[in-house]
């Protein structure tokens, strides 16, 4: 069963960080289509966060299509995300990128804010998307 | 009361003895819906307990009305955990349920518990933490449809104070309890709490689900003296030397020279109150 | 368990209580052994006689009996302060001073059922251990009854004796309720209980023969009256012809005043005679016909106690009703 970790001092909001421990362990093959999320009283229980939080959560990810509830029995995997193995081209070329940042100088933190910033660039829509979400709530 | 409200108060005041008193609370109104878990903050002194005590029914409001579950159906926890001194743990679980028959559900109260109390030692002899998880045995294993606990957390260590606010959160999940908790220190409910009372000077500041309060706001950075301000409503600004930092109130889109960010629950609190009453248009 | 084992805030009262309880059921045994113990001592202990068969003394065991009947009547209307303190102290006012009323108000059941419990719990509590105390104090006094101070009409074996005792328990629970919720405050409530509970007993017991009109006895001067047996005397002294009544001491005092003792050479005889010439003067000035004795037949102590009893049961029901309006107005 999948554990979230909530870090309250982290500026990101608390259901984001639970959107987005859901997705890393869905990338990482943590979660399988079928597998049952833990129920709101069980990550409140371990996490003493908001039951409102988490169903907020699971209803992001539910509208990605990457969940799905079904009533009285709980919430299930219905799809996997299919980046990354850790093999995979596009990792292979981050690390390239990461190897020639360092041999240039780079601090870690450095390079943690340019990766920021592109992603930021580039993914621009899905955060104004999250914020958006974060009104109607 | 409608059903989807669990407390709602109208032009509530109340003073400690006669007219010449102040105002310990005044003209409150507010509704809070039902299935909120509610942060009651502000400064010692505020009000936070005498409201809780009116919406528990132990005090007559001197002014104004207060609608709330009646008695079986709400649980209080005072902020100085009275329990009686000469009665085991045992004991004082067997008197919720002789005190709430019909209601006592004996495994919620002992999943507080959690093997941490001895049922045969006395009362008297807990430590401040044991006391509070005994309160709160008793406050949950009565079902309540409405909880009020007054700075529930004060005694606790931290890991007791995760585990318990923990359990309170997996109750309000499963039975859709309203909670209601007062603290002065807002880190101790942030993340718990999906909806804020801020309480000054026996007035309310501000009310609302956390949500719509931080997106209703903005932290604003820029100029000294930059144009588009006066379209909001300026909680509170300072300047330091050119800069000048602003929490305002959003009435519309921002234009200006302003760099924007999201303010935290703890921002938008010590702005409200840093602003003397009134201040506020 | 049975039915009669106490319920809901009943059983958290005697839970709360427990040690007191147990050290009251003590004190109950206690006193019980120690008074069957002292009967059985004096019967087997008769008194001595002299060879002629006059009674020369009733024993050192009777003597004791008589004193411990006698302070244990003082005893038991002590027992009527003690309640009283108890109710108002522990029982209501701690519930305020120390907060705890804010964990009982807050369970499934109204103020009123709140105290409306407390009271019945208290009253019940008391008026077994009051049955039992006047059980243990009749085994005593029916022995040593009618003697010096523990006659029928005596303070302290009139109280302890008849129902009046239990009226005053029960008067002492509701006055205490009271004053508990007043004054909110364990030692103070305690203290103003206490001293309530003792004017009530003192000024009763100043008024209480006043309840029934006495009876009298009259007869002439000069012979001493015999009055009934049995009986409770109030006053005696002496009839004028207009119908008044004079202290029986007041001729005797003029008397002396004109025959003082230390008449110089006067002998003896003379200074009678001259003293009961100014006595019978007085008596003859003052138009003395005879003498009187007002006293209560015994027939009038159950009727006393009944109306000293109802007094008593009414204070309660007042004080009761006075908490209640009391309790309403604090809490919604």
């Amino acid at each position: 069963m999948l554990a979230y970790r909530i870090d309250r001092r982290s500026g990101v909001a608390t259901y984001l960080q639970i959107v987005q421990q859901t997705k890393q362990a869905l990338r990482m093959g943590l979660l399988e289509p079928g597998d049952r999320l833990p129920t709101a009283r069980e990550v409140v229980e371990a996490t003493a966060i908001n039951p409102n939080t988490v169903l907020k959560a699971y209803r992001e990810l539910e509208r990605e299509g990457l969940v799905e509830a079904r009533r009285g029995l709980g919430t299930f995997v219905r799809a996997t995300l299919g980046t990354g193995p850790a093999d995979s081209p596009l990792r292979g070329e981050l690390a390239d990128w990461a190897r020639r940042a360092r041999t240039e100088g780079l601090e870690r933190d450095d390079v943690a804010a340019l990766f920021t910033s592109v992603l930021n660039e580039f993914f621009e829509n899905e955060h104004h998307d999250t914020e958006h979400h974060k009104g109607d709530a | 009361m409608t059903p989807d409200t669990a407390l709602r108060a109208e032009g509530l005041g109340t003073r400690y003895g006669g007219r010449s008193r102040p105002w310990a609370l005044r003209d409150c109104t507010f509704a809070l819906p039902a299935g909120r878990v509610c942060a009651l903050v502000g400064p010692n002194g505020a009000g936070k307990s005498t409201l809780l005590a009116l919406a528990a029914g132990l005090l007559r409001p001197t002014a104004g009305t207060i609608e709330a579950p009646e008695r079986e159906r709400l649980a209080y926890v005072a902020q100085d955990k009275p329990l009686y001194p000469r009665l085991t743990v045992a004991d004082t679980l067997r008197m919720g349920r002789e005190l709430n028959p019909g209601r006592w559900d004996e495994a919620t109260a002992e999943r507080v518990i959690a093997d941490e109390l001895d049922p045969g030692s006395l009362v008297r002899e807990l430590s401040g933490g044991q006391r509070t998880r005994l309160v709160l045995a008793l406050a949950l294993g009565k079902r309540p449809e409405l909880l009020l606990l007054d700075e529930p957390m004060a005694d606790l260590d931290p890991l007791a104070r995760h585990q318990l606010m923990g359990l309170l959160m997996a109750d309000a999940a499963e039975h859709g309890t309203t909670v209601v908790m007062s603290s002065h220190i807002l880190t101790e409910l942030e993340g718990a709490c999906d909806h804020l009372l801020l309480l000054q000077n026996g007035r309310i500041r501000l009310d609302g689900s956390v949500d719509d309060l931080l997106s209703g706001h903005a932290l604003l950075t820029g100029p000294a003296g930059g144009a588009g301000l006066t379209a909001h409503t300026v909680v509170d600004s300072r300047t330091t030397g050119r800069q000048l930092t602003a929490l305002i109130r959003r009435e519309g889109p921002v234009e200006g020279p302003w760099e924007i960010t999201d303010p935290t629950l703890e921002d938008l609190l010590l702005a409200h109150l840093r602003t003397p009453e009134g201040a506020r248009s | 368990m049975s039915t009669l084992a106490p319920k809901g805030l009943s059983w958290v009262t005697v839970r709360q209580f427990r040690r007191t309880l147990w050290t009251a059921a003590a004190l109950v045994l206690l006193a019980l052994a120690g008074t069957v113990a002292l009967r059985v001592w004096e019967a087997r202990t008769p008194g001595r006689r002299a060879v002629h068969g006059d009674l020369l003394d009733d024993g050192l065991a009777y003597d004791l009996l008589r004193l411990t009947m006698e302070s244990g009547a003082m005893y038991l209307l002590l027992l009527v302060l003690v309640t009283g303190a108890f109710v108002a102290g522990p029982l209501v006012a701690r519930e305020f001073e120390t907060g705890t009323y804010r964990l009982s108000l807050t369970q499934s059941l109204t103020p009123a059922a709140w105290l409306r419990a407390k009271v019945l719990t208290a009253g019940a509590v008391s008026t077994v251990l009051t049955l039992a105390l006047m059980g243990v104090f009749h085994i005593g006094w029916s022995r040593v009854s009618g003697t010096y101070n523990l006659a029928w009409g005596d303070r302290g074996p009139y109280e302890s004796g008849g129902v009046v005792l239990l009226a005053y328990v029960i008067a002492s629970v509701g006055i205490g309720t009271l004053i508990g919720l007043l004054v909110r405050r364990t030692l103070l409530a305690m203290a103003a209980t206490g001293l309530v509970m003792g004017v009530v007993l003192l000024v009763l017991g100043a008024v209480r023969w006043s309840f029934l009109p006495v009876l009298t006895v009259t007869g002439p001067t000069g012979s001493a009256l015999v009055p009934p047996a049995d009986i409770l005397q109030t006053d005696m002294g002496l009839t004028t012809r207009s119908g008044g009544r004079m202290a029986e001491w007041a001729c005797s005092g003029q008397a002396a005043d004109a025959v003082p003792e230390d008449s110089g050479t006067m002998s003896d005889a003379a200074w009678n005679n001259a003293w009961n010439k100014a006595y019978d003067s007085c008596l003859t000035e003052h138009g003395v016909t005879g003498q009187y004795l007002d006293y209560h037949p015994y027939s009038h102590y159950w009727p006393t106690q009944l109306i000293e009893s109802g007094i008593l049961l009414a204070l309660a029901g007042l004080a009761l009703f006075a908490a209640f309006r009391v309790l309403r107005a604090r809490l919604p």
